[in-house]
């Protein structure tokens, strides 16, 4: 089980998260949401420990993740919200360097990247650099390289970006694959829709707090709304959307 | 306790390579150019120019003046300065960690110590290949002809073969640091955005 606990953290003084605390558990699908700036990013960075938190801690199976960090990264599967990868390496070559820095045995790692690039029909484009592919392309590679090790705890910041139809309805199912596995499945998206199909577990943060922390059916039969998009817009939407859409309608029409 | 040290060498191996193929800035020259050639190719240039400042001494002879060799001894120091610091500018964005090797290595179990190691470690492989390929020949006959200075005969040959290599090393050292140096204050006195323009701007050289 993912914990956070009370965590916060300030950029020069401008709160980005504030006492943020839930709970991400194995064999469930947990949706992280929030609007632009809410904090998802900032969350996700200090879960996987590149950014230090002001205060709070967060645990991983009972234990602070940076007590040992070196062994909980080798249990952690992260796809950050921007593709950043070595483009001058092929695809194959990229996955084979993770393979190597995560110690995987070479016979194992072969297998298994093959194996993740025949899936992702990324194959035949082994050998291209990455600076070569396209969005979707490098999206899929950061998808191997975050599940080449077999994780425990897998956290998606966007996952679905760039890809198109066919992959997004195989990560979509590949996602429920793995949390019934016993996975602890953290995802953040603004594909509403598909977080609502997928994840059993809600958390909606809102300029650096939580507003929601609850099962879909339970925000839903305590809101009484139908939808997430019904949900999520009650809680972090704060502008009136058919008045801007009217408005920038109208200004690009005068 | 052992493996640990093993994963970590395994680690350093596979940084070093990354990193080493990284050095230079490949974007600044071509998009998708060939690492591994690129490097190469910029090895069998500083050859070639290494032959170009030697094969003309079998044809002048044996004897040069003091005088003439102090030139010499010169332009090749200031050369190898000139490469060496062009060759640093080539490698500005790759000097220091980017925001790059931290976002694709920052999930991964690899401790800040190997990856600051590994760096360093490519590219004082990489500066050591460019400086080893530019004196590759020059390296081994001019010292034949400054032993003349220090009482000639193999003694000698020996004497001025180290003190050329040593000479070499520290200048290509002395050059490399002041373009470190530069980098390292404008990046602590320049704002970010400034920083990021006279990044940009070295990008024609």
């Amino acid at each position: 089980m993912l914990e956070i606990r009370n965590v916060s953290k300030r950029y020069s003084g401008i709160p980005a998260v504030e006492s943020v605390s839930f709970c991400a558990r194995a064999g469930e699908v947990t949706g992280y949401l929030g609007p632009n700036g809410s904090g998802k990013s900032t969350t996700m960075k200090m879960i996987i420990g590149l950014i230090a938190t002001n205060s709070g801690s967060i645990l991983f199976d009972g234990k602070p993740i940076h007590s040992d960090l070196m062994a909980y990264k080798q249990r952690l599967g992260y796809v950050p919200e921007e593709p950043y990868l070595y483009t001058h390496l092929g695809g194959a070559e990229y996955l084979v360097m993770v393979a190597q820095l995560r110690n995987l045995a070479t016979k194992l790692a072969t297998e298994r990247i093959d194996g993740l690039l025949r899936s992702f029909a990324l194959y035949d484009d082994r050998h291209v650099p990455i600076s070569a592919y396209s969005k979707g392309m490098r999206q899929k590679i950061l998808l191997a390289a975050a599940l080449l090790h077999n994780p425990d705890l897998i956290l998606l910041d966007e996952p679905f970006s760039g890809l198109d139809v066919g992959s997004s309805l195989v990560l979509r199912s590949l996602i429920v694959e793995l949390a019934a596995r016993g996975k602890v499945v953290l995802f953040s998206s603004h594909e509403l829709e598909t977080v609502e199909r997928i994840s059993s577990h809600i958390v909606i943060l809102h300029r650096g707090k939580i507003v929601a922390d609850d099962s879909i059916e339970r925000l839903r039969t305590l809101m009484s709304l139908r939808t997430l998009e019904g949900i999520f817009s009650q809680l972090a939407v704060e502008q009136d959307t058919a008045a801007i859409s009217k408005q920038i309608a109208d200004l690009i029409h005068a | 306790m052992h493996k640990t040290l093993s994963m970590e060498r395994r680690q350093f191996r596979v940084l070093y390579r990354a990193f080493l193929m990284r050095v230079i800035d490949l974007e600044s020259l071509s998009a998708d150019a060939d690492t591994s050639r690129l490097l190469a190719q910029f090895a069998a240039l500083f050859a070639g120019i290494s032959y170009l400042f030697t094969f003309w001494v079998i044809f002048a002879g044996a004897r040069f003046s003091p005088d003439f060799l102090w030139v010499m001894e010169h332009f090749l120091i200031a050369t190898t300065m000139l490469v060496v610091g062009l060759f640093s500018v080539l490698c500005w964005d790759s000097i220091f960690p980017d925001r790059r090797d931290v976002l694709v290595l920052a999930p991964l179990p690899v401790r800040a110590s190997t990856l600051f190691r590994a760096k360093i470690a490519a590219l004082v492989a990489a500066l050591s290949i460019s400086v080893l390929s530019l004196d590759i020949i020059s390296g081994l006959v001019w010292p034949r002809f400054f032993s003349v200075t220090n009482g000639g005969g193999y003694l000698g040959f020996f004497h001025s073969l180290v003190a050329y290599w040593i000479t070499m090393s520290l200048a290509a050292a002395f050059m490399f640091g002041c373009v470190l140096g530069v980098q390292g204050v404008a990046a602590q006195l320049l704002p970010r955005q400034q920083f990021l323009r006279l990044s940009a701007a070295r990008r024609p050289f």
